[in-house]
């Protein structure tokens, strides 16, 4: 018996909307099907915009004082020089240039470092330790920040409460089409297994991002 | 016997956005040495069963835990109960009326990555709350995920954490991996250690609460002062103390010598420059506060000179930011015995090496505090 189906636009972001369906008879199984459209965002010009604020935001803003922890960016022992892989925009440009501990700001793929010429390694040849690559947004320009968040994706999740006000679980996941199902005795991962009673179910839908156009959820849910 | 335990206190299955299966989780955690691991998924602790069932089965104690994964930022959330709070109901201003219910119920609350960036690279993950009571949360994930130790985030996380501690709030510093997929199999890597007696959930939560915590990238610490063990987050009286910090490579397979121990702290009793006493007996003396020793310069060759002796040579409390916060640091060699004044406030330790040509924190502990 189908026991909820809805077709919505979503375009409201961090938000929870709550999608209550009634289950008149006990049932063995219950299954939710659930999925929205689109899941990339297409507008390249939106997105990079997005990104760009959410750099300066994030990222930029937080450097302002980079100066005073100069150590993380100092490069001991003597004038080693370290190739980076690619060292464009090292002195104009994107680089930010710190007077006080002549410390330059990290350039598109390396560090650069006034007055003994050193140039550290490149965050994209690896971390200092091992040879295996860290991550680390901080370490990125504007452009590089944008180019590894882009695609930009829709992300919207749910959650179950039974009837008897217990909260059965979450599907916090990217796929944007997923199929679970409930029952007693065993249900998909992210869901406890749980009775199908009868009574007044709740499917929230999480809105973690969703583009300016917003996106079309199909949720469709099932008892057998 | 109190022991410090390496653990794993922020991992993903399938059963959210993991990829790995909470048994092969286990498996991986068992692999890379871990004694403990918390489960700690996107808004739900259905993993735990399978998980504690692998945990028996490979030999890793695992915690059930879950991730509050909401709009303004991470929380995880370490109870037998997922459901001390519901995760969709937070906002940015009623977190602390919902913390506090959780840690009625003796959860144990960790700011999960606060320094991550946000919408729409990273949606949620900037912690945004606007938290007051942080007594009401045990710990901090000062550093985390891939980044190296120094790297820009865990700097900016340090700071808030220095922050709370400098506002009277004893909360621990932990490592949060993240884990969701298997990874590399690096050397070593970046471990959260906890003391606690016996190798249990319960055990182990205690120790967070107690903040006798720390996060060490290849190394092993232990702290004594004035000769006797002390476990991180214990308090001492105010005064001269004398900290030994006993650094165990044991992990470690590169090369990370010279090592350098740095104090930090709000409870260092700044010895700026040497102070002149009113002169004793005719003569010229200067007492000498060095934020170790007191020592008594005397006059040379009947000149007005003072001369300062601490058998090495004065060491100057910095201060942090150029003088604003009350947050020094001083430094010590690895091998040195490091006596410091204190008064009120906290104290914690780092351990510096030299790897790959740079020098990087590889230890960062919870701290220590002075009291009265």
């Amino acid at each position: 018996m189908v026991v909820l189906e809805k077709s919505l636009s979503v375009k409201e972001n961090c938000v929870h909307i709550k999608l209550p369906f009634e289950v008149r008879e006990e049932g063995e199984r219950l299954t939710v099907s659930f999925c929205y459209a689109p899941k990339t965002v297409d507008d390249k010009a939106y997105s990079e915009r997005l990104l760009k604020e959410c750099f300066e935001k994030y990222v930029s803003a937080d450097r302002s004082d980079v100066e005073e922890y100069g150590e993380a960016d100092i490069f001991d022992g003597e004038n080693q020089v370290r190739e980076a892989e690619s060292c464009g925009n090292k002195l104009t440009g994107k680089t930010d240039i710190f007077e006080g501990k002549k410390q330059f700001e990290r350039a598109e793929k390396a560090d650069i470092f006034d007055g003994e010429n050193q140039v550290r390694e490149a965050e994209g040849r690896g971390n200092r330790l091992t040879g295996k690559a860290f991550g680390g947004e901080y370490s990125l320009s504007v452009g590089a920040f944008i180019k590894k968040y882009t695609p930009l994706k829709n992300l919207l999740t749910f959650s179950l409460d039974s009837p008897s006000g217990v909260y059965v679980g979450d599907a916090h996941r990217h796929d944007a089409n997923q199929v679970v199902f409930v029952s007693e005795k065993e249900s998909s991962p992210g869901f406890l297994p749980h009775k199908i009673e009868k009574g007044e179910w709740t499917l929230t839908l999480s809105v973690f991002f969703v583009e300016e156009k917003g996106v079309k959820a199909d949720i469709r849910a099932e008892v057998f | 016997m109190k022991k410090y335990f390496p653990v794993e206190l922020h991992c993903h299955t399938n059963h959210s956005d993991g990829s790995m299966s909470p048994g092969f989780l286990v498996e991986s955690a068992k692999k890379r040495g871990y004694a403990a691991i918390a489960v700690t998924d996107h808004n739900t602790a259905s993993a735990f069963e399978s998980a504690a069932a692998a945990g028996e089965k490979y030999g890793v104690c695992v915690i059930k835990g879950i991730e509050w994964t909401t709009f303004f930022g991470h929380i995880v959330c370490l109870h037998d109960d997922a459901n001390v709070a519901d995760w969709r109901e937070l906002n940015m201003d009623n977190i602390d009326a919902h913390a506090e219910k959780a840690r009625g119920k003796n959860a144990v609350l960790t700011l999960a990555h606060p320094m991550r960036v946000g919408a729409p690279a990273a949606n949620g993950c900037r912690m945004e709350f606007r938290i007051k009571r942080f007594d009401l949360f045990s710990a901090v994930e000062v550093w985390s995920q891939n980044d190296p130790p120094d790297s820009r985030a865990n700097v900016l996380s340090e700071k808030m954490y220095d922050g709370i501690l400098s506002g009277g709030f004893r909360l621990a510093a932990v490592y949060g991996f993240d884990w969701h997929s298997p990874g590399a199999d690096l050397p070593y890597f970046i471990n959260t250690y906890i003391g606690a007696e016996n190798l249990n959930a319960e055990d182990l939560k205690e120790g967070i609460r107690r903040g006798d915590t720390y996060i060490a990238m290849g190394l092993q610490v232990e702290l004594l002062a004035d000769g006797e063990k002390l476990p991180f987050g214990a308090e001492i009286g105010e005064g001269e103390h004398t900290f030994e910090l006993k650094i165990s490579k044991g992990l470690c397979q590169g090369e990370v010598l010279p090592l350098e121990i740095v104090l930090k702290g709000t409870a260092i009793e700044c010895g700026e420059k040497a102070r002149e006493a009113e002169s004793e007996d005719g003569l010229k003396r200067a007492v000498v506060k060095c934020g170790e020793k007191m020592q008594r310069a005397e006059s040379e060759d009947g000149l007005k000179r003072t001369v300062v002796e601490c058998g090495e040579k004065a060491r100057e409390a910095e201060s942090e930011d150029g003088g604003n916060s009350q947050v020094k640091s001083v430094r010590f060699g690895a091998e040195e015995k490091m006596r410091v004044q204190t008064r009120k406030g906290f104290l914690r330790f780092e351990v510096h090496g030299i790897a790959d040509g740079k020098r990087l924190p590889l230890v960062f502990t919870s701290p220590v505090w002075v009291v009265y």
